[in-house]
């Protein structure tokens, strides 16, 4: 195997061969797959090696034995993909719909914003179809297409499931904007999430909502006054009522900074 | 040629034609639905799995026509990491349900009514069994790592728990198993050295 070149013996003593075969079925912990990846940048004989191993993981792909599909997936697929499409469509169109006929390619931000609502989209939707009818899908739509639309990150707190989530959109010299989260834990019928804003320390008491699987809910979030006049955007669990004051822990948390 | 037929097709997706989506399904919606059932067991599971596929097939096209690519290779690939994510996902690993035996569940599963493409079809049920003939051949202990590892979605410690075996033994059962399955390969004409000389395109 080791072939004796202007390499030093030291050199040698740190191939990563016995590694090769794991990496190639993505069974190393994180700390060797970065030990590999270093050593594969310099050494062309271990790179080699890797590739081969590649190529026999993808066989395995191809071991799994046929079995027929139930006769509905294919609708299904169709479907789904069918409203990806229209989703897509969507989004180019709310989303500086000049340059879908101009032939020159799309903005970095352009590009960017689109990415953004996909995404929120996706989130917001799972595998439903957009429909362009609801108000806060539209709303969506409306507020990415501002220039001055800001996407502020709203992050889970340690009272949070580690994966919680979302997403604040809003124009700040405007009122209205759209919340987005995921994996949020559901609560007991008598309770609800509530947003908060929060101005001069002060929060001051918003929508409730509920999340459906995977955490997942959107709000339509209408501030008394414009955005920027708020720093903080927060959630708590209350009573399915609302309170005028939090008295669950706050489990979502984002600065609206400019 | 399959390969200029697919690269048509996924042109014609990046272009905005959904209609080119039901030919691409048909050669291979049964391949990434079989290789996503065989990582989650369970076949609404392996459903969504496949709806999920196609839609980043959909989206990817763009990106996927310039780099003139394989659509099989892609599409294994796809399919491999988003089954391993919905297992981690679910938390659900199917450790101690992977009783697999190739030999004798992949020569009766095998259905051949539905096939879009017969020729496609044939040979990927041929590549299959070639596969899993290699796979025969291995030690029941050695396939066995190797399966929990790669459609397991195993770190080489988690497989060594999961078997309770020490992590060396496994270490070792991988390496010879992976080594004995290249030369099994080599020796049945499947060049191991190039990995788009296992789609069914080049061998045409
Ligand atoms: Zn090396």
């Amino acid at each position: 195997m080791r072939t004796k070149d202007s390499n030093s013996m030291m050199n040698e003593l740190h191939h990563v061969t016995d590694l090769l075969d794991a990496y190639a079925l993505g069974a190393l912990e994180a700390y060797e797959v970065a030990q590999v990846e270093a050593h594969l940048e310099l050494c062309p004989v271990c790179r080699a090696q890797a590739e081969v191993a590649r190529a026999i993981a993808q066989q395995l792909l191809l071991s799994a034995p046929l079995v027929a599909p139930p006769a509905g997936l294919k609708a299904k697929v169709l479907a789904r993909v069918h409203a990806a499409a229209a989703q897509d469509r969507a989004v180019a169109e709310a989303v500086a719909p000049t340059s879908v006929a101009a032939n020159a390619p799309d903005k970095p931000e352009v590009t960017r914003r689109r990415t953004m609502l996909r995404r929120m989209l996706d989130t917001m939707l799972g595998a439903e179809p957009l429909n362009t009818e609801d108000p806060v899908a539209a709303l969506l739509l409306k507020l990415l297409a501002e220039p001055a639309c800001e996407v502020w990150s709203v992050a889970g707190t340690k009272d949070a499931p580690k994966n919680a989530a979302a997403r604040f959109v809003g124009v700040p010299n405007d009122r209205e904007g759209v919340l987005i989260t995921a994996g949020l834990r559901n609560l007991a019928p008598d309770q609800a999430y509530q947003v908060w804003l929060l101005h001069d320390g002060k929060p001051e008491p918003n929508a409730l909502f509920r999340v459906e699987r995977g955490g997942r809910g959107h709000q339509i979030v209408q501030a008394p006054t414009r955005l920027r006049d708020f720093e903080v955007v927060a959630v708590t669990p209350e009573p399915a009522s609302g309170s005028p004051a939090p008295t669950g822990p706050i489990v979502l948390m984002g600065a609206l900074t400019a | 040629m399959q390969r200029d037929e697919d690269a048509q097709l996924v042109t014609r997706l990046a272009g905005g034609d959904e209609t080119a989506l039901e030919p691409l399904y048909e050669h291979y919606g049964k391949l990434v639905f079989s290789l996503a059932l065989r990582i989650v067991h369970d076949s609404a599971t392996a459903e969504e799995v496949t709806q999920e596929v196609f839609v980043r097939l959909w989206r990817s096209a763009a990106s996927f026509a310039a780099e003139r690519g394989s659509v099989q290779t892609w599409l294994l690939r796809i399919t491999h990491n988003l089954a391993l994510n919905e297992i981690r996902r679910r938390q659900s690993r199917p450790v101690a349900a992977d009783h697999f035996d190739w030999t004798v569940e992949g020569t009766l599963l095998v259905d051949s009514r539905q096939d879009g493409d017969p020729a496609l079809a044939a040979w990927l049920r041929e590549r299959a069994a070639s596969i899993q003939h290699a796979l025969a051949q291995l030690p029941e202990a050695q396939r066995k790592a190797i399966a929990l590892a790669f459609f397991g979605g195993l770190s080489q410690a988690e497989v060594a728990a999961a078997l309770g075996e020490p992590l060396g033994t496994v270490k070792s059962r991988i390496r010879v198993g992976m080594q004995r399955l290249r030369d099994l390969l080599l020796a049945d004409g499947i060049d191991a050295h190039s990995l788009e000389a296992s789609t069914y395109e080049n061998e045409r």
